[in-house]
């Protein structure tokens, strides 16, 4: 009998033991941080590591073998000066420029067009939105083919309705081509957000401002454009924050080629093809600062657009 | 007139046909690209190469771009890949990323700062991450296994899959939760049984989202495998010579590659749209 | 007298017979001749997609049948094969075995690789020996691509050499040649300077309505087609400067034979700055897209009869460009020669055997078996490409009445151009340097940049020197200055 006590006393124990570290991490101080645990950890894996890493032979000028040799800021300095990365940073800023602005056009045109109920609005809905689903790979290496001189759909019917076939990747061209290959995957982006948000809008102000002799236009700057601020900020937002890691359109397409490198492409030839991790680092390190200050005020205005909203 | 006001009411007669002539072109600009992939899967080279517009549509159908697909290479094995890969990692995302997201929304927990760092990841260029996953991938022997392409898919999706979620518990009113404290539930239960089955929906929008971005994923799925955890998506990129395109093949696995995520488009409609404002209009 | 007579003359034929037997077979090395590999762990590679993979990747079954060794085959967008294999052999993973190698790799590569002679002196029965007997009939152009620093490392898979295509019917056309002659003052030939070639095409160089072989054009007609896209402009380059004797970069060597250093001298950036102000200049006489035309684009105009001139195609696209115009233009044909300077660019998809393998018995099994001339054969006959095998060229297969045009001008051209640039290929930078990849990749870019005036052609002299020196001292050892 005496042998079991001390047993018995361990379960207990045990049992106890096991409640209190549960209670701790779902006690009201501590339980939002419980939460985060799981993220928190896949974040430091995958986050950290490569950052430091980065940020470590961002300092040393290192191809994958033999002695990694220290350089200090070299690297940095060859950055800035480095024609082909200041030209493909310039690029991206471009393609980012046209492709939101043409998304937002697009969008808000054909979200006044569709907000309305009509007869086949599921068809219409259902086929516009694939191609923001469709594998941007698979759509770079069908583009590249519809887009192609000789054998090419598009060049194919320019012909047939007698008009000239086009050169669509030469250099004057490529990036533009690039830019509509984007476009076309997202503006159901744009359309079907603001659908939402011109939906969600309330009547009675509208029918106040007819009472009031409004002009449509005067109605649409002053009332519909404000109200639908949150969403166009949201559209802006999040398609900067993806359009400057452009990649996969390039990939099937031009791959860097008639000057159409983008950022995430120079960093891929660096690393990649260079396999120069040193200087390939150091492009990653400083782009990451670059999209993350660019991010960071934008950030910002798009949780007070969400704030907004509710 | 409250066309540009609200893009609401009447239209006469003019309006319909300007609305519909738009509508059926922008259709037929989303539709035309896919089509085409479907109709070069069933030409023979031959036709593929035609220099006539009316080849485009009148030719000879083939199904040999198929059974060179399930015959020359290892399609199915691949197609098998991406399935398993891009159900797991959703499945994970959605469990680590509800958990925090339900924090950020009651708690603003990390005061905004968290979510935006958490969100910043996605900012990192994957290529210069990749070189580190690499040599850490081969020393844990992970390199063409499916369980490190998931890992990967996971890191990939979590932080998007927060921020979806995050919009969703944001519309659950504390009160509700206020309420079930009341009841004696604990925290860890009022998560489970009160504010879980209220975001079902937001679960559901996600999870598609997750779903599709897995099963797009190219970069890293490349980089990662080889033969035995290779996804699909690579299969279709590797159609690609020095010397010459193989087309027919290619459009061939596009073609069943985008099948399921068309039909995801087409049925769950409802559901992506609401997923797209981010909790920004209330459903 | 008779009877013995018979008996003797008999002999004699078995005797022959027999002896000409025991030669065929000591010559072809075969699948037959592979001995019993000890080692019976599964082999990995990694291949380009393409059809010529597609027909050989069948008959390498009969080797794992016949060997008992498994071989997995992965397949990637030629593009990217560098990348995947260069992460693996880089991070030291040991997943290939066989290597797939452009010639430009290989000295790069050569820490990674066995040297295919140690591989024979340790498992070929025949030895060292039996190995070089072997490769004495692949392209010697092609062999020393495939050797880093004197040591063979890879064998050819198969080859891209160039060469100038010219609508033959043309030049052979008596009102062609007179009117030529009245214009120029010379015999309408082949163009072997580049004035000849600037001559002929801008004497091709046509109007729709214009008059050819004495016939109205229904099309406008350009004297050249070439590929001034960013994808094979360099290597157009590379005929022109290899062709006026400069390079990239000069080879200095040390009496021993080692590699001293590598200079860019004058006479290189001269050759390079004629080279690409000749280049622009000729793109007058082209088809405006050829500004951004690859292989395709080019070979394609000729095809459909649009222009006279491909003054640097990749000669394994003969066949296909001859029979394109065959349909287009029944009467047309084609004739192949040297570019202008005699010095083609060169290569060839290569395979070789990685010091990681697991197995490298098999893997140099396989390297030989691929390039046998039974498997040759299969890749020339089904998958389209060319080997790098002169006995297989010059095989009467391919020599016959029906095969000789357009398959047959092909195979002897190349056997020509190969015995005639044998002594260059040593000192080209390319094969000399580890860096060559790399600055292969980087040329595509910057070289096509003055073609469409996105740079000048200073400009680009500039930043392609810079950058191959830049290159070069990353990721080289050998010392390399400008002058």
């Amino acid at each position: 009998m005496k042998a079991e006590t001390p047993w018995e006393t361990r379960t207990d124990f045990a049992v106890v033991r096991r409640s209190t570290v549960w209670e701790i991490l779902t006690s009201e101080k501590y339980f939002k941080w419980t939460l985060l645990i799981p993220l928190l950890v896949v974040l430091a894996i995958f986050m950290l590591y490569p950052l430091l890493y980065c940020a470590y032979y961002s300092f040393h000028q290192w191809g994958m073998r033999g002695e990694a040799i220290y350089v200090g800021a070299q690297n940095y300095r060859q950055l800035l000066n480095d024609k082909a990365f200041l030209e493909a940073l310039y690029r991206t800023l471009k393609v980012l420029v046209i492709c939101v602005s043409c998304e937002l056009l697009i969008g808000l045109g054909l979200a006044l067009l569709w907000s309305r109920n009509f007869p086949g609005e599921n068809v219409v809905r259902g086929l516009a939105l694939f191609p923001l689903l469709v594998a941007p790979l698979i759509l770079s290496l069908l583009w590249n083919f519809m887009f192609e001189y000789d054998f090419g759909a598009v060049n194919l019917v320019l012909q047939a309705l007698g008009l000239n076939k086009v050169y669509w990747w030469s250099p004057e061209r490529a990036l533009y081509t690039i830019c509509f290959i984007t476009i076309w995957q997202w503006f159901p982006f744009a359309t079907f957000v603001l659908v939402a948000g011109l939906r969600s809008l309330p009547k009675d102000v509208f029918e106040a401002a007819r009472v009031d002799g409004a002009s449509p236009w005067y109605t649409f700057r002053r009332l519909t454009l404000p109200m639908l601020s949150p969403l166009i900020m949201i559209i802006v937002v999040l398609r900067t924050m993806w359009l400057i890691r452009l990649f996969d359109p390039l990939y099937g397409t031009t791959r860097g080629g008639v000057q159409t490198e983008l950022l995430d492409w120079i960093v891929y030839r660096t690393a990649f093809v260079y396999f120069d991790i040193g200087y390939g680092s150091t492009m990653a390190i400083f782009s990451l600062v670059l999209t993350i200050a660019v991010c960071a005020v934008m950030f910002k205005i798009l949780m007070k657009a969400l704030g907004g909203a509710h | 007139m409250e066309l540009i006001e609200r893009g609401e009411g009447e239209m006469n007669g003019v309006g319909n046909v300007f609305f519909w002539i738009i509508t059926f072109f922008v259709l037929f600009v989303i539709v035309a690209p896919l089509a085409w992939i479907y109709l070069t899967a069933f030409k023979a080279p031959n036709d593929i190469f035609a220099t006539e517009a009316k080849k485009l549509i009148f030719f000879q159908p083939t199904t040999e771009n198929f059974h060179r697909l399930f015959r020359e290479f290892p399609f199915w094995d691949n197609f098998l890949n991406t399935v398993i890969i891009s159900v797991s990692s959703t499945v994970v995302v959605l469990v680590i990323a509800s958990l925090a997201a339900y924090s950020f929304a009651r708690w603003n927990t990390g005061k905004g700062h968290l979510l935006f760092n958490t969100i910043s990841t996605r900012m990192f260029p994957g290529v210069v991450a990749a070189i580190p996953f690499f040599v850490m991938y081969r020393n844990l022997g992970l390199l063409d296994t499916r369980f490190g392409l998931t890992l990967l898919h996971i890191y990939f999706n979590v932080s998007f899959a927060t921020f979806l979620l995050y919009g969703f518990f944001k519309e659950i009113p504390e009160e509700l939760e206020q309420a079930a404290m009341i009841d004696g539930y604990s925290r860890a239960d009022i998560f489970r049984r009160v504010v879980l089955p209220l975001v079902r929906p937001g679960i559901a929008v996600t999870a598609v989202f997750c779903l599709v971005w897995s099963w797009n994923e190219f970069l890293f799925s490349f980089l990662f495998t080889r033969m035995a955890a290779r996804p699909v998506t690579v299969l279709i990129s590797s159609f690609w010579g020095s010397i010459e395109v193989q087309y027919g093949p290619m459009a061939a696995g596009a073609a069943i590659a985008i099948l399921p995520t068309l039909l995801v488009s087409w049925f769950m409609q409802r559901y992506i749209i609401r997923g797209l404002t981010f909790g920004a209009v209330k459903g | 007298m008779k009877y013995r007579a018979w008996v003797s003359i008999g002999m004699v034929a078995i005797l022959v017979l027999g002896f000409a037997c025991m030669v065929l077979a000591q010559e072809k090395f075969g699948l037959k001749d592979i001995p019993e590999i000890k080692n019976k762990k599964a082999i990995n590679m990694i291949v380009e997609t393409g059809a010529a993979w597609d027909k050989v990747i069948e008959y390498i079954k009969q080797f794992e049948t016949a060997t008992g060794v498994k071989v997995n085959i992965e397949r990637v967008a030629s593009p990217v094969v560098y990348s995947k294999e260069n992460v693996e052999l880089m991070a030291g993973t040991g997943y290939y075995d066989v290597v797939y190698v452009e010639t430009s790799w290989t000295c790069e590569w050569s820490d990674y690789l066995w040297s295919l002679e140690e591989l024979a002196a340790q498992y070929d029965p025949k030895g060292v020996e039996g190995f070089q007997e072997d490769i004495q009939n692949i392209s010697p152009v092609l062999l020393r691509c495939g050797q880093a620093y004197g040591k063979q490392m890879v064998l050819p898979f198969y080859t891209y050499h160039m060469g100038m295509f010219l609508r033959q019917d043309v030049y052979d056309d008596p009102t062609e040649q007179a009117a030529f002659k009245a214009k120029y003052g010379y015999d309408l030939k082949p163009p072997t300077s580049y004035k000849e070639l600037y001559d002929q095409a801008e004497f091709f160089t046509r109007k729709k309505g214009d008059a050819l072989k004495g016939q109205p054009l229904d099309h406008d007609l350009y004297g050249v087609a070439m590929m001034a896209g960013a994808y094979q402009i360099n290597d157009e380059i590379s005929c022109w400067i290899w062709g006026m004797g400069g390079d990239y970069a000069t080879v200095v060597k040390n009496p021993d034979g080692t590699i001293k250093e590598f200079v860019i001298t004058g006479k290189d950036k001269d050759a390079l700055k004629q080279a690409l102000t000749q280049y622009k200049d000729l793109l007058k006489f082209a088809p405006a897209g050829c500004l951004t035309a690859n292989f395709d684009f080019a070979c394609a105009q000729q095809g459909e009869g649009f222009a006279i001139i491909q003054p640097h195609q990749f000669a394994s696209l003969f066949t296909w460009t001859a029979d394109l115009l065959k349909e287009k233009v029944p009467d047309g044909r084609l004739g192949i020669y040297p570019t202008i300077g005699g010095q083609p660019y060169t290569g060839a998809w290569s395979l070789g055997v990685a010091k990681a393998s697991k197995n490298p018995e098999a893997a140099y099994w396989l390297v030989r078996y691929i390039a046998s001339y039974d498997c040759q054969k299969v890749l020339m006959k089904e998958g389209g490409q060319f080997s790098a095998r002169m006995d297989l060229l010059l095989d009467p297969e391919f020599h016959s009445a029906e095969t000789e045009y357009p398959l047959g001008l092909t195979c002897s051209y190349l056997v020509d151009i190969w015995k005639a640039q044998a002594p260059y290929v040593d000192n080209y930078w390319y094969f000399n340097t580890k860096a060559g990849g790399k600055v292969y990749e980087m040329q595509m870019n910057v070289l096509h940049k003055p073609m469409a005036d996105a740079s000048t052609i200073d400009e680009c002299i500039r930043e392609l020197v810079d950058k191959t020196i830049e290159l070069t001292s990353k990721f080289d050892t050998v010392p390399i200055r400008e002058e």
